[in-house]
């Protein structure tokens, strides 16, 4: 019965061009339309677009290395300590680490120009570099003389930054800070003569670490706006559902199957599963459109978990307002969902542009809709981070979704009251 | 089979339908007649266990349906003024669709649904979708619906609104046919008078929420047995006639409609002078005066001094 209620419900969705139209191909153009004219506003394509640093090194690494070593050989230490030491200072060429391997190979949006001594005035003036890197004269030998032999002082990277180039400055010094952190981590080991193996753990995290300084990966306008249209639209499919059981109780069909002795909760059963199914069918479409034009993809496990999350959400909204347009016996709050609120609740949840980046508070406000919660879900996914790490979103729609289907079954009129 | 006690429908302080008292024996046609707003639709939800009293019962087979509405429900089917259909669904997936909320399935409902299209003549218009049929069409798969189950008691509430003679004619005749050849007990609510003095055996009328009249056809045209019905026809009406004619106090009841006044006077009275006077008096030229058989719409006149379709 509950399945003859659906059914019904996808009969119509079908038959229905406009809305069709409304909730299908409306969100894939509107994802095509935003994707380009808003990209700007998308963190992951500013980056691309404004990241570019200067490296300034004074000395030769190379150089520095062979003088290090030199010096090893003409040590008193043992053989065996010259030759962890020779290795280790072969092994890490610290400034080219930085450049080649952090910076160069960690993300192709930031491109890094070399830059000689004498040129450094000239690029400090330019606005062309986000960030100058000065790497001092003799940094590497005097790092590892430091941090192996104990020897000298630390020597600290120069950054110079453009002061209008905030994005691009923060991500590059979030680089830089992170590898200075695993420069300190070897200085440790070396000074708890830990097994020269440590050096090779050092490494892998400095490896490891390289991709957390990226954090994330950054999300595209493409990916954003996918994600954006989608938890918006859906929401469409809980009015439509609503806006469709409302109908029924004006045409009197819902009398009808009230009068055929079917529990007014099989009803309500029907329309909830109606709006998380055709929710769900929804959102896969949007990303399966998406995963074939912009090739957007997932880890599928958890992205059915969220789908599935915010499908049912959008069933709980979907008896609620069904309920509430009963016992009102007006769509008026339908209609102010579908005119005013979605929209509305779009703008919070970050739908239209990242709202979230423009405060801690407007991001958790936008967090507490359920469209930005779910939002946050797949950005969240998308930025490769485990899901669990925003659990708490997940929950939250578990418990607003239970909130409106205990407003909906309170609202819902008892038996003898739907007139 | 079934019977109305008392019963009340209060909205704050308005009553749609005050202390009505209603039997329908199994079997017969019953109408129930009122201009729109008489508290039809009301009482129907009532009895049909849709909405409940505020005051009052409703006993089938002399059981109360108000705490246990399952047994009534099982065996009415409603066919509701509304068209309670899906207009985007084909005539046979409507049929499908309640059949199967009335828990029929497989060959059983496969069989019924073909019964059902071609008791409302619509088998040739099975596949199509309800959005593209005429109003009659829609009204008579409207019909069908209520039937699919087998009703033991149909009840119909204003099923000939705004179609067409051919679909009403249509509709008409199939009620009777359900009645006479398959015994169904039906309670026919309308508000036209031929419909009602067509099909029923036995007319409630309605107005305000109240009974106002209660009886077999005959019963209710007795009601008119001491008077006249007179409808008068003239080239040129004025208000200084009908004026004349409703301050004229032999006159009970006065009614126009088009270039026809309608009015209702005790045999006693010799009409034709009185009328004739009156015309001279205004400056009307007469072109018929013609006594009439009472029809229930007249009763209707005299009861509450409007016409059924005010």
């Amino acid at each position: 019965m509950i399945w003859e209620i659906v059914k019904k419900q996808g009969l119509t969705f079908m038959r229905n061009p406009q809305q069709l139209f409304l909730l299908i191909a409306l969100p894939l153009i509107l994802i095509i339309i935003l994707s380009v004219s808003l990209s700007g506003f998308i963190s992951g394509n500013a980056i691309e677009i404004d990241t570019n640093v200067a490296f300034i090194e004074h000395s030769d690494e190379k150089m520095q290395i062979e003088k290090f070593i030199e010096e090893v050989e003409n040590s008193n230490i043992s053989e065996m300590e010259k030759a962890i030491y020779k290795e280790t200072a072969n092994q890490y060429q610290i400034v080219h680490l930085l450049n080649k391997e952090v910076l160069q190979n960690v993300d192709s949006a930031i491109t890094v120009e070399e830059i000689s001594p004498e040129n450094k005035e000239e690029a400090l003036k330019s606005d062309q570099y986000a960030i100058v890197i000065e790497i001092p004269a003799n940094f590497t030998y005097d790092t590892l003389r430091y941090i192996l032999l104990d020897e000298g002082e630390a020597e600290t990277i120069i950054l110079y930054e453009n002061e209008g180039a905030e994005m691009g400055v923060s991500a590059v010094k979030g680089m830089v800070h992170s590898f200075q952190e695993q420069l300190k981590l070897m200085d440790i080991a070396a000074k708890h003569q830990l097994d020269p193996t440590t050096f090779q753990i050092v490494k892998e995290q400095m490896i490891g670490e390289v991709t957390s300084i990226q954090q994330s990966e950054p999300i595209t306008s493409k990916e954003y706006y996918t994600i954006a249209m989608a938890v918006m639209n859906v929401l469409y499919i809980a009015t439509a559902i609503a806006s469709f059981s409302f109908l029924e109780k004006q045409s009197q069909v819902f009398n009808r199957v009230i009068l055929s002795d079917v529990s007014r909760w099989i009803y309500f059963i029907g329309v909830f599963l109606s709006g998380t199914i055709f929710a769900f069918i929804q959102l896969l479409i949007i990303f399966a459109f998406s995963w074939i034009i912009f090739g957007v993809t997932w880890p599928l496990g958890e992205f059915f978990v969220i789908t599935l999350t915010i499908a049912i959400a959008v069933g709980g909204l979907a008896v609620l307002l069904t309920a509430i347009s009963y016992r009102l016996n007006s769509e008026a709050v339908i209609n102010f969902f579908i005119t005013i609120f979605i929209a509305f609740l779009a703008l919070l949840g970050g739908s239209f542009f990242p709202i979230g980046d423009l405060s801690s508070t407007f991001q958790w406000i936008g967090d507490l809709t359920p469209n930005g919660a779910g939002m946050s879900l797949y950005l969240n996914l998308l930025r490769g981070n485990d899901l669990l790490e925003t659990i708490n979103h997940l929950f939250y729609l578990i418990i607003i979704t239970v909130a409106f289907i205990v407003i909906a079954v309170i609202s819902f009129p008892k038996r003898g009251q739907i007139s | 089979m079934l019977e109305l006690m008392d019963l009340s429908k209060r909205y704050k302080q308005f009553y749609a339908v005050k202390n009505m008292n209603m039997y329908i024996e199994k079997g017969e046609i019953v109408g129930l007649l009122g201009p729109n707003g008489a508290g039809k639709s009301t009482a129907i939800s009532m009895l049909s266990s849709l909405i409940e009293p505020t005051e009052g019962d409703v006993l089938f087979h002399k059981k109360s349906i108000l705490k246990n509405p399952s047994p009534l429900r099982k065996v009415i089917g409603v066919v509701p003024q509304e068209i309670a259909l899906y207009e985007e669904l084909t005539a046979e997936e409507n049929l499908h669709f309640f059949g199967r909320i009335y828990r029929m399935s497989g060959k059983e409902l496969r069989q019924k649904i073909d019964d059902v299209l071609k008791l409302i003549g619509l088998v040739d218009r099975r596949k199509d979708v309800v959005k593209k049929f005429s109003g009659g069409m829609k009204r008579r798969l409207n019909i069908g619906v209520a039937l699919l189950h087998n009703p033991e008691f149909l009840i119909m509430d204003e099923p000939t609104v705004g179609i067409d003679p051919q679909s009403r004619s249509y509709i008409l005749e199939t009620v009777k046919r359900l009645n006479e050849e398959k015994g169904l007990t039906i309670l026919y609510t309308s508000h036209y008078m031929e419909e009602v003095e067509y099909l029923c055996d036995r007319i409630y009328i309605m107005d305000k929420g109240n009974l106002i009249a209660v009886g077999t056809k005959d019963d209710i045209k007795e009601i008119l047995s001491a008077e006249h019905t007179i409808h008068v026809e003239a080239e040129l009406l004025n208000n200084d006639f009908i004026e004349a004619l409703q301050e004229e106090p032999t006159i009970k009841e006065t009614f126009v409609k088009d270039e026809t006044i309608t009015i209702i006077v005790p045999k006693e009275i010799n009409v034709f002078q009185l009328i004739t006077r009156l015309a001279n008096e205004t400056k009307v030229e007469l072109k018929s005066v013609n006594v009439k058989t009472p029809t229930l719409e007249d009763v209707f006149l005299h009861l509450t001094g409007r016409a059924l379709r005010d």
